[in-house]
């Protein structure tokens, strides 16, 4: 008997409790904010009056129960409505509003409320409870008594949307960055990376609608828009050009709402010849025999030391990767007694040279010897796939260094006889 | 058997029906309807129906269009929210842009369909200054059950992002 008095004690307790206005309590409806204190469903649809609105509109334009404010009761003559605001919907995040008042409506009028008539803006998430002020009939809920204005509950509102979750994410997608990939002497092809999509509003609130589509188009010479496409993904693509135009890439990413980022874009021609690179700054230097001085009369042989070499540059120009060749190919000899030649480079001695003179006087002071090597010059540009090329481009002739080259007499000598 | 509790009255008539069984068998059984088990087809078919139906009433203000697919019970609720939209002549334009139905969950008999919907949307209030439109996405699940030869609309509900499916 003590027992089951207990247990219907405790019972009543809980009950009393469960129904008494308190602390938030974890949401009957939707995400975890709520339910607010003093908050009484009776009556109102709830849950099926539940709602859910994802939009890009901050001021919540599509809000379900902006309209829905009337003066229901002929007692006392008008209606006073409230509202209870979680999350980040005046600037900042996990926010609590507290029940606030709205609009007082006569009966049987209506009015309008948004969040914009308070200078509110929702970014991320928020939710809304809407519920009119109970002055006629305490007791709902538990919550105060009948016939007194004491502890009155804030009741959902009957006809329209009383919970509502609202998501918004006004923020476009990062800029996508297109780039010029690869190009050859009559296209060029381009391509972007991914991005994500921003979403709105700050920590617990955070929320991001997700990436929709991206869209892309090219023009030529600031032309009408060419390949205009919306893709799920980023793509390569081609632009056929012709000497000196200029093709250029339109990319922007959308997200789910249409939030649409600013268009990046990226131009580039097709591929011309690069500058060329800087000639080496010797070719090496002009080597003798016989040395130190040669004899009038007698072949000299010449050559370059060392011998000159291809030499491979590369270089990014435009947007383009370049490959140039500097071949070695002549050398234009001077032998400083006025007389020249085109030819190779010499060979090393011991081995007879390639490039040889014979002095017809002598010059105690030396002859100028003197060698520039021709380069010839080839570039090529990757098109992403393979080398394009090679392209021939302006030779470059870079000198040797001189040599100062006595040339002597040869004096007649007579042996002796044994 | 407690026949002030739920329980005990399921129990009486159970055991009510089991003795009307035994003293009057019936000298014809007819033969059990079958139900059906919804293909993505169909599921597609119905979700357009009923998406098209909802965005006609609520643009109406007017119920009618519900009739026929959403169950009496769901009728009665639209209703009760068109009638307070109605009572302010706010209205809801709605365009769609894209919608599919993202998935479905099927027994015989019965299914869940979820519809993903994109579009753009613009309450008008008569009197008022024109509102700007604004996008939307929405997951509207429906829960459908085979009723007397066709399929019904038994609850509707637009779902959190946290439940959307992908």
């Amino acid at each position: 008997m003590k027992r089951s008095r207990q247990i219907g004690l405790a019972l009543v307790l809980v009950e009393l409790f469960a129904l008494s206005p308190g602390p938030v309590r974890a949401s009957s409806w939707g995400s975890s904010y709520g339910d607010p204190p003093g908050f009484c469903t009776n009556h109102s649809q709830l849950p099926g009056s539940y709602g859910v609105d994802i939009t890009n509109d901050p001021l919540v334009g599509d809000n379900p129960e902006q309209d829905t404010f009337f003066g229901y009761h002929p007692d006392p003559g008008y209606d006073d409505w409230y509202g209870f605001f979680y999350g980040d919907f005046r600037g900042a995040a996990a926010d609590t509003s507290g029940w606030v008042y709205l609009t007082r409506d006569a009966y049987p009028a209506h009015s309008h409320w948004n969040f914009a008539d308070f200078g509110w803006a929702v970014h991320g998430h928020a939710k809304q409870y809407v519920a009119y002020y109970n002055w006629t009939f305490g007791g709902e809920c538990g919550m105060g008594v009948y016939g007194s204005s004491g502890a009155p509950p804030y009741m959902a509102d009957q006809f329209g949307t009383p919970v509502l979750d609202i998501y918004v994410d006004s923020t476009p997608p990062d800029v996508p960055q297109p780039h010029a990939i690869a190009a050859d002497t009559s296209s060029v092809t381009f391509a972007w990376d991914s991005v994500v999509d921003r979403g709105d509003g700050w920590g617990i609130d955070y929320f991001a609608i997700g990436m929709d589509h991206y869209a892309s188009w090219i023009s030529i010479d600031g032309g009408p828009p060419l390949q205009y496409g919306e893709t799920p993904a980023p793509r390569t693509m081609t632009a056929f050009v012709g000497s000196g135009q200029t093709a250029c890439i339109h990319v922007n990413a959308v997200d789910r709402l249409f939030n649409a980022s600013t268009f990046g874009v990226a131009c580039a021609q097709a591929a011309g010849p690069p500058p060329p690179p800087p000639p080496p700054a010797s070719a090496g230097a002009i080597a003798a025999n016989p040395a130190p001085r040669g004899l009038v009369g007698l072949d000299s042989w010449f050559w370059i030391q060392p011998p000159p070499v291809a030499i491979t540059t590369d270089e990014v120009y435009q947007g383009n990767r370049y490959r140039v060749i500097s071949t070695p190919s002549s050398a234009n000899w001077g032998f400083g007694d006025g007389s020249s030649a085109v030819g190779d480079f010499g060979i090393a001695y011991p081995r007879r040279s390639s490039v040889m003179h014979a002095y017809e006087g002598w010059s105690g002071a030396g002859f100028g010897v003197t060698a520039s090597v021709h380069y010839t010059l080839t570039w090529s540009v990757w098109t992403g796939a393979r080398w394009d090329g090679p392209y021939g481009m302006t030779g470059q002739d870079v000198a040797t260094t001189g040599l100062v080259y006595p040339v002597i007499q040869a004096q007649p000598q007579v042996d002796g006889g044994p | 058997v407690n026949l002030r509790t739920p329980l005990g009255l399921l129990v009486a008539l159970l055991l009510l029906g089991c003795s009307v069984d035994a003293a009057e068998p019936s000298p014809y059984v007819p033969a059990k309807e079958e139900s059906p088990t919804l293909d993505l087809a169909g599921a597609e078919r119905i979700a357009f129906a009923a998406d098209d139906a909802h965005r006609l009433a609520y643009a109406r203000l007017d119920p009618e269009p519900l009739r026929e697919l959403f169950s009496a019970t769901l009728q009665e609720s639209e209703a009760r929210r068109l009638a307070g939209l109605a009572r302010t002549g706010a209205s809801l334009e709605e365009t769609v842009i894209q919608r599919r139905v993202v998935h479905l969950g099927t027994t015989a008999g019965r299914a869940e369909i979820v519809l993903a919907v994109t579009g753009r949307q613009r309450r008008s209030v008569p009197g008022a200054a024109s509102r700007p439109a604004s996008a939307f996405v929405r997951q509207w699940s429906l829960a459908v059950v085979w009723t007397g030869g066709h399929w019904l609309i038994e609850s509707a509900q637009d779902l959190p992002p946290d439940r959307w499916w992908s």
